[in-house]
């Protein structure tokens, strides 16, 4: 399973990245932002995507990845946890939503349902 | 102040394994040099607007940051100052939900990570800024929150 981990931050880029090597995902490629991550789409079976980030924000990159592929499962990595937040997220094309701080526990059993 | 003190506990915590003892609280003169060696700024605007700032120690950073990456670190480098940013990003967004429940909207930005001996962190002129000092045994680190009401 091909995983595309998106997010500005290489500190939060190298958390997941450890956390889905743990579960036994290793073909993982990274994009910084969600201007970078459109070009590495192709043959990527699962999408984790910040929010906030400089370029094209998370919730633009799903937009407009949305516009090319209905079927890709996308989950938003973000600090936006107000109700509001989630909801135009999940309205965006977003398949699933964890919330910043989060523990490698949620990761783990999020995207453990997701590449079964 | 106290959505800030949960979300940096929430954060510590979390993120980065350890149970930091809050200080009382003070106000600062912005104008005068950061308390810490390192620190991450984020504007706020809306129903709140101004800024909030984590500054920290050098040895705080190190000790915080080496735990949040799961690996040794030993000197406020690039690592560092993206995962202060980073945790800048996590504390302002935790307060941000908190404020949320409460009916307090706005939005926050992308953070800005400074660091060196005696830096400014810029809030906005004219507003107080109020700070939450923490501290675990490898130093302090200040959350700062300088804003007004829409």
């Amino acid at each position: 399973m091909k995983i595309l981990v998106v997010d500005d931050s290489s500190t939060m880029r190298r958390i997941i990245v450890n956390t889905l090597n743990q579960i036994g995902q290793s073909d993982i490629v990274q994009a910084g932002d969600g201007k970078e991550a459109l070009t590495k789409t192709d043959g990527v079976d699962l999408i984790l995507t910040d929010w906030n980030m400089p370029e094209m924000d998370g919730l633009t990159f799903v937009k407009t990845f949305r516009g090319k592929d209905k079927k890709t499962p996308i989950v938003m990595i973000t600090t936006e946890a107000a109700k509001e937040d989630i909801v135009e997220a999940i309205k965006t094309g977003v398949n699933d939503y964890i919330v910043k701080p989060f523990t490698p526990e949620v990761i783990k059993e999020k995207i453990g349902k997701l590449v079964k | 102040m106290n959505p800030f003190m949960h979300s940096t506990m929430d954060v510590m915590q979390t993120m980065c394994f350890v149970e930091p003892k809050m200080q009382k609280p003070f106000l600062r003169d912005p104008s005068q040099p950061a308390t810490g060696y390192v620190s991450g700024i984020m504007g706020v605007v809306g129903e709140l607007t101004g800024t909030i700032a984590l500054s920290f120690e050098k040895g705080a950073a190190v000790k915080l940051v080496s735990n949040f990456l799961s690996m040794d670190i030993s000197e406020v480098d690039d690592d560092v100052a993206d995962a202060v940013g980073e945790l800048t990003n996590m504390v302002s967004g935790a307060a941000k939900k908190i404020f949320s429940d409460q009916d307090i909207k706005f939005n926050i930005a992308i953070p800005t990570v400074v660091s060196g001996e005696n830096h400014t962190i810029h809030h906005v002129k004219e507003l107080p800024c109020i700070v939450l000092p923490f501290e675990i045994p490898e130093g302090k680190f200040f959350v700062e929150a300088s804003f007004k009401t829409k």
